[in-house]
């Protein structure tokens, strides 16, 4: 009996090898060897550069995680602030479009032809030193988070455009990555942080005289669309 | 008078699960507990039993869908130049993540909290999981066991929500409703052109056939 079983395993291994296997091997040999011969002088980043760039995929993708917590919380029962709520999520998905907008940057350049797994690693924080808070004291907290969080992402913008301006490693100035930077990044980043605080200035005065009910009215109107 | 202790006793017991009675006290002259209600919130059924699992849930989804995201931008570099797999693969990973976002809003309204660092159940099957960078066919087959195990987490979850024994047929009604016959609907599709492009290569022009399949992916996006 074991030694039919036995012939029967190798039966299939030759099966392996012979049959679907060499149909599958040519697929394979498809990515060992280049499809084809394409120059390489067009591709003109730094390194220094893009390296920065694909650090920022996973900057933007954090503050995506950072204001899923900040929907979820303002979503609960006993919070139930919808307005914040709906906010949060939009801003969560706004800016995981970003993250897309640089990948997307970068395969234009001709960049990330390998390794791409490095760019997002899930979790994106090591979760026992460094969670992602999860809770608020109200709304004017999270909005000043929120605001100091895009603070930090503009900073961070704002160094990737240094770097690809002029690298330490050479004097290639990447005119068009930081004229996109700039025109579609940062203008973003300046008009959002401008709502934000004006928001939260809103929000802090309604809520010296009023404490809940100015957040009350706040969230309402956040939830509509009227703030 | 031992009835009347025991009876109060039981009334005390009662008392403390029930929003009307943490009002009454919260409300009185002399405030028990701090003035607190804690139990004038939304759960009930079993979503305390279940809650540690649907967080889990949500963090597959958007796990998977990192993942997706990266084997999009792989097939969008100028050497593997797939516009069909990308598309493919960017929608999956727009859906999941949506679903996700959906998921946890739902925990909130049962009255649960979502846990963004509570890690995923379920660990990746491909020891190699972590290599993103396929050629099409192997891309098709990861993609397929990834919507599987998704798939087979949520009739996991859908089991116990149903034959709990506190039964919660809402929760089960929700991954109905969400994920059952979406997760069907892609298994099946991916399942379908792992199998065309796998008898497509056996012509002996494997480039010509990638890349008709490839055509023929961007035209169903």
């Amino acid at each position: 009996m074991t030694r039919l079983l036995y012939v029967f395993f190798i039966l299939v291994c030759i099966n392996g090898i012979f049959g679907d296997g060499l149909k599958c091997k040519f697929t394979i040999d498809m990515r060992l060897l280049k499809p084809a011969d394409i120059p390489t002088s067009w591709i003109d980043m730094t390194d220094p550069c893009t390296k920065l760039m694909e650090s920022q995929v996973k900057t933007e993708m954090e503050a995506a995680m950072k204001y899923l917590a900040m929907g979820a919380h303002f979503a609960r029962d006993t919070i139930n602030r919808p307005g914040f709520s709906k906010f949060f999520f939009e801003s969560a998905s706004e800016e995981r479009e970003h993250a897309i907008k640089i990948i997307e940057y970068l395969l234009m350049r001709g960049q990330l032809t390998n390794d791409v797994s490095k760019l997002l690693k899930y979790p994106l924080t090591t979760n026992n030193t460094n969670p992602i808070r999860q809770e608020w004291n109200n709304g004017e907290e999270a909005l000043t988070d929120a605001l100091k969080l895009e603070a930090q992402v503009t900073r961070s913008i704002r160094d990737i455009i240094i770097t690809c301006e002029t690298p330490k490693t050479s004097s290639f100035n990447d005119y068009h990555l930081v004229d996109y930077l700039i025109t579609d990044f940062l203008e973003e980043q300046y008009k959002g942080q401008r709502d934000l605080a004006g928001k939260i200035s809103v929000l802090g005065k309604m809520m010296q005289a009023h404490g809940p009910l100015g957040e009350f009215l706040f969230d309402k109107k956040l939830l509509s669309g009227e703030v | 008078m031992l009835f009347f202790g025991v009876l109060s006793l039981l009334f005390l017991a009662v008392s403390g699960e029930y929003c009307y009675t943490d009002i009454e006290s919260a409300c009185s002259t002399n405030p028990k507990n701090g003035g607190l209600i804690s139990n004038c919130n939304a759960k009930y059924g079993s979503i305390d039993t279940l809650q540690a699992e649907l967080q889990a849930y949500a963090n597959a989804n958007i796990e998977t869908s990192f993942e997706f995201l990266l084997m999009s931008t792989h097939f969008g570099n100028y050497e593997a130049n797939r516009e069909g797999f990308k598309g493919l693969y960017r929608k999956l990973s727009d859906k999941v993540w949506e679903e996700a976002i959906d998921l946890i809003k739902y925990i909130a309204h049962r009255g649960g909290r979502m846990d963004l660092n509570q890690l995923p159940r379920s660990k990746k099957p491909i020891k190699d999981s972590k290599v993103l960078e396929l050629t099409e066919l192997n891309s098709l087959a990861k993609a397929l066991d990834s919507q599987k195990q998704l798939a087979e987490e949520a009739l996991r979850i859908h089991a116990q929500a149903q034959h709990h024994t506190k039964q919660d047929a809402a929760v089960a009604h929700y991954f109905e409703e969400h994920f059952m016959e979406s997760l069907s609907e892609r298994v099946r599709r991916l399942a379908g052109y792992s199998n065309d492009l796998k008898n497509m290569l056996e012509e002996r022009d494997a480039s010509l056939s990638v890349f008709l399949f490839d055509e023929y992916l961007k035209n169903t996006l």
